[in-house]
């Protein structure tokens, strides 16, 4: 009996401090490829002091970033689909979109290119060549930034992918290359995460350099029209931080053994 | 003085009734109620007991008509009573702990409970076992610590169904004689079930028979 | 083979350094998982002790129910909650979603049917004579009544060991609920899912590591309060 009310009473003890912190939280939804490259743990922390807050970070593909924010869930998000991103603000769901970096994806494949597509500098072509010769593709799979570029450039090439030869893995962009690695198969992979998991795989690079491999990442405020509740006046002042010639500066200065994984572009940033 | 006085008493355990027309239980004395197998000793232990309640008829305790329905009351009459169950439980605790447990509930101080914890422990021979789990005790030994359990309440009456059931031989005239002793020194009034004729001969001053659920008291006791 | 071992060479580095953010992982889990077997334990042992008392065919069912629910799927909890959860949900307004209290609430949905299925039964293993046998001896009602919770109390830690047990472990909730927010809602299971996808073993493998201890522990404890119960 003592027992139990002791248990009662550390439970309601410890329940205390869930609901008691003081300073207000800023929930911002990302992409993988932008969390684990550990760029926001470089460029956060100013913006935390700053502004006596702290930020939430949840790592998602960007179409379930973008669907947490449509639920209301988040404050910002923090995203590369260029297309979708435009859908999301023209639905009212963001306002105040800005351009904050770049870098591009590239084409992995396995040792020896059974496909035959290294050197080509037309991602498209080479992703019909993968499929005509029945090469293991792996892709995301989970709608994010990264997915929905390959669904376009699929589609760009008229062809769509079907068949065993194509997985999809339904993970993140490390979970996805790590796949792709231990199956020898092609996958496209943007920059960042490429470069930091260059030593730990053993995919070779075969197309890159393509226009249409462009990446750009965007800052979007969830509106605060659609949802009350959200703090629309801290999320604007990330953007402003995001893209303020400073943080844009740390941005350029982000690098992984001398190769910089994002190049900022906001409009006035050090470009 | 008077133990008990049961009058046109009449209970019921589903089919079974046992009946007392005139029951009358002396202070200081030694009663066995004997009887065949499922003639309702236990049942009559039980009405004693004040545990279970007879459908009709009076039951005085002392000098008080017994109260079933003042639960204060009742328990007041009830705690002047050490009742050993047959098939008795042991708690999942240690030996110590149960015999305490009575003298506990009646919250006797802590100093006195040792004491007399000990010394029921000594007569029984229960040393060996004082910090085992009781749960881990033969059948024998679960019945000389539950007897020691009732015992040690030096309740003005003592209700024991069946106390030797199981004990080694060569404990029983151990228990019987520190059940008389007690009945000696302390006047302590006694009523115990019991299927050995020879059991009833050595211990009671009376003997109550049960015979087609009717209670008759004879005096065929030969002690003293 | 090489890099499992620098995996581990590495892990026991972070074990022994006891890097604060291996040990505020630590901290997410053990807090989020206690308050929630604690808060199981509170409603779960009454209910399932009282539902064990009853006779009627209403309380079998239920204790079938809380049986089938022992080993409900985590991500089907977690959907379920989420859905309540979000902004867009009926309880949208609280804005519980990505916070400990959203992991708590999942996780205690996961104990709650253990907790209480396994007080029903260890209240089912009791011996029929205590409560009688407490007013025997000169017992109240509440004194009998505490007597049985007494006798009760090694199988109803098993029921709250095995809670704890279930929660600690699950990655599904967590993963869910709390968002696996850095020094928020991180704990060793979503970072450990985490850390695998980079390829980053030693820092999961450190956290394999403690949730194996823990794990160790709840079935030692588990099992010793079992044998106690007898």
């Amino acid at each position: 009996m003592r027992n139990y009310l002791k248990l009662i009473f550390l439970c309601a003890l410890l329940s205390l401090p869930i609901r008691g912190w003081a300073g207000e939280i800023l929930r911002l939804a990302t992409t993988t490829s932008t969390y684990e490259t550990g760029l926001l743990d470089r460029i956060l922390p100013p913006f935390e002091q700053a502004h006596d807050c702290e930020v939430h970070v949840i790592s998602v593909g960007t179409g379930k970033a973008m669907q947490i924010a449509r639920n209301g869930d988040v404050d910002v998000i923090l995203v590369h689909a260029r297309e979708a991103e435009d859908a999301f603000v023209e639905a009212g769901y963001g306002v105040n979109r800005r351009d904050v970096m770049y870098n591009d994806f590239l084409l992995l494949g396995p040792v020896g290119d059974p496909a035959g597509v290294g050197g080509l500098n037309d991602a498209k072509l080479a992703l019909k060549r993968i499929m005509a010769k029945g090469k293991l593709f792996v892709s995301r799979g989970d709608d994010s930034g990264t997915h929905q570029k390959e669904r376009r450039l699929w589609k760009k090439a008229k062809r769509e992918p079907t068949g065993a030869w194509y997985l999809e893995a339904g993970q993140g962009m490390s979970a996805t290359l790590r796949m792709a690695d231990e199956k020898n198969g092609y996958v496209m992979v943007d920059r960042a995460t490429y470069l930091l998991n260059r030593d730990k795989i053993r995919l070779k690079p075969v197309v890159e350099g393509d226009p249409d491999l462009f990446n750009p990442y965007g800052i979007i405020p969830v509106s605060p029209y659609r949802y009350a509740h959200v703090k629309y006046e801290l999320a604007m002042a990330l953007v402003a931080w995001m893209t303020s010639p400073e943080c844009q500066r740390l941005i350029a200065a982000y690098d992984w053994k001398g190769t910089p994984l994002f190049h900022p572009s906001a409009a006035g940033g050090n470009n | 003085m008077t133990a008990y006085h049961l009058e046109q008493v009449e209970g019921r355990w589903g089919d079974f009734v046992l009946r007392a027309d005139e029951l009358q239980i002396e202070r200081g004395k030694v009663y066995a109620v004997t009887g065949p197998n499922g003639c309702g000793k236990t049942s009559l232990l039980q009405v004693l007991s004040l545990l279970d309640r007879p459908v009709d008829g009076r039951v005085r305790f002392g000098n008080e008509a017994v109260s079933y329905d003042d639960r204060g009351a009742w328990l007041g009459q009830r705690r002047r009573m050490a009742y050993l169950m047959q098939h008795p439980y042991l708690f999942n605790m240690d030996v110590r702990d149960n015999i305490a447990y009575g003298l506990r509930l009646r919250h006797a101080p802590a100093g006195e409970v040792r004491r007399r914890v000990q010394e029921v422990m000594e007569r029984l021979a229960l040393e060996p076992f004082a910090r085992r789990n009781a749960h881990t005790l033969s059948g024998g030994e679960t019945q000389r610590v539950a007897l020691a359990r009732t015992l040690v309440l030096a309740a003005d009456v003592m209700l024991l169904d069946e106390f030797t059931a199981g004990i080694d031989q060569q404990y029983v005239e151990m228990v019987e004689a520190y059940v008389r002793e007690l009945n000696d020194t302390r006047g302590t009034t006694v009523v115990f079930s019991t299927h050995s004729a020879s059991q009833a001969e050595r211990m009671a001053d009376h003997s109550l028979t049960i015979c087609d659920g009717l209670v008759r008291a004879c005096d065929a006791g030969s002690r003293r | 083979m090489d890099y499992i071992w620098q995996g581990l060479r590495d892990s026991l580095r972070i074990i022994g350094s006891l890097e604060p953010e291996f040990l505020g992982t630590v901290a997410i889990s053990l807090k989020v998982s206690f308050i929630s077997t604690a808060l199981a334990t509170v409603l779960g042992v009454p209910f399932g002790m009282w539902i064990a008392e009853k006779r009627s065919p209403g309380a079998r069912a239920i204790i079938t129910i809380l049986n089938t629910l022992m080993s409900l799927p985590t991500v089907v909890v977690g959907l379920m909650v989420y859905s309540f959860l979000s902004r867009r949900g009926p309880l949208g307004e609280w804005g519980l979603l990505y916070t400990q209290t959203a992991m708590v609430i999942g996780q205690f949905i996961l104990a709650f049917p253990i907790v209480a299925g396994l007080s029903v039964s260890a209240v089912a293993g009791l011996d029929k004579r205590i409560r009688t046998t407490a007013v025997s001896l000169g017992a109240d009602t509440t004194q009998s009544f505490r007597m049985y919770l007494r006798e009760a109390r090694y199988g109803v830690m098993a029921a709250v060991v095995a809670g704890f047990g279930r929660v600690f472990a699950e990655v599904g909730v967590s993963m869910m609920l709390g968002g696996n927010i850095r020094g928020y809602t991180r704990n060793i299971t979503t970072a450990m899912a985490l850390e695998t996808s980079k390829g980053e073993f030693a820092f999961g493998i450190a956290l394999g590591v403690v949730l194996l201890t823990v794990a160790l522990a709840v079935n030692i404890l588990f099992g010793l309060f079992r044998e106690r119960s007898r």
